[in-house]
């Protein structure tokens, strides 16, 4: 038996992504409340390209997700793990770049999608000298995780650890395979999926961002702190097992759900509508775990704060896991998709279950990592009451909204026809309940603010000395020989016999205590599980063509077209404009013939979009003339009365820039787009051609002069382009399965 | 070609079959959780109040007790 070690935790890390998280809460936060203010009142756009509400949502998404939620996962992992580990982290140089290139990361990020670069890809809309850069940066947490977990002093790893390393694996493969794209220049790039595959791969993403990055990584989180917070172990450990194999098994499946009644094919839709439902026994174990964890500790919750708020999260968690399975049922989605529901499900999840988490592990740790008491226990509760009363604020008006817009657009007159034709009128009956909203994000927000002053305050009078707290424990190597006992002779060390012997006999304590002291195979196997779904669901979908069908008449986007789909996607129209009619008659009566998988081949990436703020452009070419374009981007109110889109008159004055229009279509022809040579060859001149072209009819109609050079006519073309190959077909309603050229 | 090659490959077999495994496998892990014995468990629960503030958490008889 080895003696004792004596070691030093690195709290100083911790106590930077403690600051940083509370940090980017507000930035994220006031982001979210900027968007939330644009909707209730278009004004606050402010006419500014920078601050209109699609340049600006992806800001508060990115910044709530990966700068506060992120920022909160790493103080606690790195606080917890060493702890659970008896292990200092495995290197500080790697803890300083990890924290700092994450934070450069995140306001660059933040920074470039303002500027307008984006891949319009939801939550993973950094372009790709980002990604790259995101990339080094969680390899080399990952380093420095794993090397903890290598050299730790406890034989078996807590249950927190396994829900972070699933995370760690999971979001390295999520972020690689959803941002594989082909560079065009220093901050433009195309991503190698398109339409149907694209949309797939993105919502295989976008649901396990939300699996790995605001769910496991959590619970993770709530394994430790709140049996440290309640001071009682978890209620069943057995079960906090069970919990984690599930997800970890079940969760990957789910992303089609995000794509029901669209051109994704049936098969993989309904796969992930069941899987998601199985979703449902599983978090709620984990949320019963976790209230149960409380038992015999209910008059605690009564005065502490940090238990107040945990208590209300593990709630959260379990309503919104038992509303995620409801929305992914097809028929629920019929109605929710495209809705505010959504919005509220996603916000049901983050504010009650992360942010609130969040507080409650800041509560519990500053305290700790200042060595000192809180500054003040009343404010903490006074944020609990207010947080909880703007997330009633928050959430009531906006599932209203939600249900309210989703029975209006499916709703018929007697005679057959739409109750509200008219999109706008389903717009205007809601933007009441986002004033409401805004009211109770306002509240959520002050309540941010209380835990700021109570966090500065208690920092004010931390102790003088923050040198790192000092522990001691047996290393490892102990139990490794223990192990080895029993070893046949002649069994040389390092060889296979030998690893073989060893795990022969870890077995025999027990198959997955074996499983819990090898952390590479537990890696390995966890990758497995994940792997198996993603694998099941995306090849067929990316590599049997008859999944996707081509269709002979869809062509791909002109020269000046593809110009104007980049505008689109800079500007971030994609937010809330959706791009994707589904079968009901309820849409095609609104839109027109619903979409189908071959018109979206060639976009690269695909514009479905999630959100319908506005109408459905799928079938928006050529049912206006061009000067209603000019006119409606100018000041969508002249067109449209009461209209909420922010104002694009920029589009009419900024120089159009087409010297990269050759090199567009050449990158294109690489990712099988069919441009010929000559198009290739000639792009910048037929763009030029199409401009003059478009700008005279705009002219003709009776539209200023003078437009041929200006963005304007690249947005008007695209737009004029999109659904209109489809109507070119002899008859498109018989299959539309074509010959390959 | 690589397209071709996958259609015409009648892969769907494999994608059950790993389902199958799949389940097979989380069958196994949960037979496995629930034949462990339960002191095993409960000694590892404590692993997180097993740090620098080393405070002994409420046992669940004292617990049961209390209410």
């Amino acid at each position: 038996m080895e003696r004792a070690e004596t070691f030093r935790y690195d709290d100083a890390i911790v106590r930077k992504f403690a600051l940083a998280t509370i940090f980017w809460a507000l930035v994220g936060m006031l982001a979210g409340l900027w968007v939330a203010l644009e909707l209730a009142y278009w004004p606050s756009n402010l006419n500014e390209p920078m601050l209109t509400f699609g340049r600006l949502r992806p800001v508060h998404t990115n910044g709530v997700i990966f700068g506060f939620v992120g920022n909160i996962i790493f103080a606690g992992v790195y606080h917890s793990t060493q702890r659970l580990c008896k292990a200092r982290m495995f290197n500080d140089v790697l803890s300083n770049l990890h924290f700092w290139g994450w934070q450069i990361g995140v306001l660059a990020g933040a920074t470039s999608l303002v500027l307008g670069f984006t891949t319009s890809k939801e939550y993973a809309e950094l372009e790709w000298p980002l990604d790259v850069a995101i990339t080094i940066v969680w390899v080399i947490f990952a380093i420095n995780f794993f090397g903890t977990i290598f050299k730790r002093r406890e034989r078996h790893m807590y249950v927190a650890l396994w829900f972070y390393i699933a995370t760690i694996v999971t979001v390295a493969i999520l972020h690689i395979f959803n941002s594989l794209a082909l560079p065009l220049s220093f901050m433009k790039s195309y991503s190698v999926y398109s339409g149907v595959q694209d949309a797939l791969v993105q919502w295989w993403y976008g649901h396990n961002a939300v699996a790995f990055v605001l769910t496991t990584p959590i619970l993770g989180l709530m394994y430790y702190y709140l049996p440290k917070a309640a001071n009682r172990p978890v209620f069943s450990y057995r079960l906090s097992i069970l919990h984690f194999w599930t997800l970890v098994f079940i969760y990957i499946w789910a992303g089609p759900h995000h794509l029901h009644y669209t051109a994704l094919p049936g098969w993989a839709s309904t796969l992930g509508m069941v899987f998601s439902v199985m979703l449902l026994p599983p978090s709620w174990g984990g949320m019963i775990n976790g209230l149960l964890t409380l038992r015999g500790a209910w008059d605690k919750v009564r005065q502490e704060p940090v238990l107040k708020f945990f208590a209300v999260a593990v709630t959260f968690y379990g309503m919104s896991t038992f509303e995620g399975p409801v929305l992914a049922i097809k028929t629920v989605n019929a109605l929710s998709h495209y809705t505010d529901w959504t919005v509220a499900h996603v916000h049901a999840g983050t504010l009650g279950w992360n942010a609130f988490m969040a507080f409650g592990v800041l509560y519990w740790l500053v305290p700790r990592l200042w060595k000192t008491e809180l500054y003040s226990k009343g404010l903490a509760t006074a944020h609990f009451w207010i947080g909880s009363l703007g997330m009633v604020f928050y959430l009531v008006p906006i599932w209203t909204a939600g249900i309210t817009q989703g029975m209006m657009w499916r709703a018929f007159e007697p005679s057959g026809r739409l109750m509200y034709p008219d999109f706008i009128e389903t717009v205007l009956k809601i933007v009441p309940f986002y004033w409401v909203r805004f009211g109770g994000g306002t509240l959520f927000i002050t309540g941010v603010l209380l835990l700021m002053y109570n966090v500065a305050r208690t920092i004010a009078s931390g102790a003088k000395d923050l040198s790192d707290t000092e522990a001691s424990a047996v290393p490892l190597g102990a139990w490794n020989e223990e192990l080895a006992e029993g070893m046949p002779a002649g069994v040389k060390p390092a060889t296979y016999d030998h690893l073989f012997h060893r795990v022969g006999r870890a077995v025999g304590h027990g198959f997955h205590r074996a499983l819990e002291a090898m952390p590479v195979t537990f890696t390995v196997l966890t990758v497995l599980a994940i792997s198996v779904g993603s694998l099941i669901e995306i090849i067929p979908t990316v590599l049997v063509k008859s999944n996707v069908p081509r269709l002979a008449s869809v062509k791909p986007y002109t020269a000046l077209e593809l110009e104007g789909r980049d505008i689109y996607v800079a500007e971030g129209c994609y937010n809330c404009h959706s791009q994707m009619i589904r079968p009901f008659r309820a849409e095609t009566e609104r839109y027109g013939d619903y979409s189908k998988p071959g018109e979206s081949l060639y976009d690269h990436p695909f514009q479905w979009g999630s959100r319908r703020i506005g109408p459905d452009l799928a079938r928006e070419g050529e049912k206006y003339p061009h000067l209603w374009h000019v006119r409606h981007m100018e000041n969508p109110r002249s067109t449209t009365r009461g209209s909420i889109m922010p104002a694009y008159p920029w589009l009419a004055t900024k120089p159009l820039d087409l010297s990269a229009s050759g090199a567009k279509l050449a990158l294109m022809t690489k990712l099988n787009v069919p441009y010929s040579d000559s198009e290739v060859f000639h792009a910048e001149a037929s763009a030029r051609d199409q401009a003059e072209r478009v700008a005279r009819e705009i002219e003709a109609q009776g539209g200023p002069a003078g437009l041929s050079d200006k963005q304007i006519v690249a947005v008007v073309a695209y737009l004029q382009r999109l659904g209109v190959d489809i109507r070119k077909m002899p008859d498109h309603h018989v299959p539309m399965v074509a010959k390959q050229p | 070609m690589l397209r071709d090659v996958m259609e015409s490959a009648g892969l769907a077999l494999y994608a059950e079959i790993g389902l199958i495994l799949l389940f097979v496998t989380f069958l196994l892990v949960v037979a496995r959780i629930f034949t462990q014995k339960r002191g095993y468990y409960e000694r590892l629960a404590r692993i997180p109040f097993d740090d620098e503030s080393a405070s002994e958490p409420v046992a669940r008889s004292t617990e049961r007790s209390e209410v």
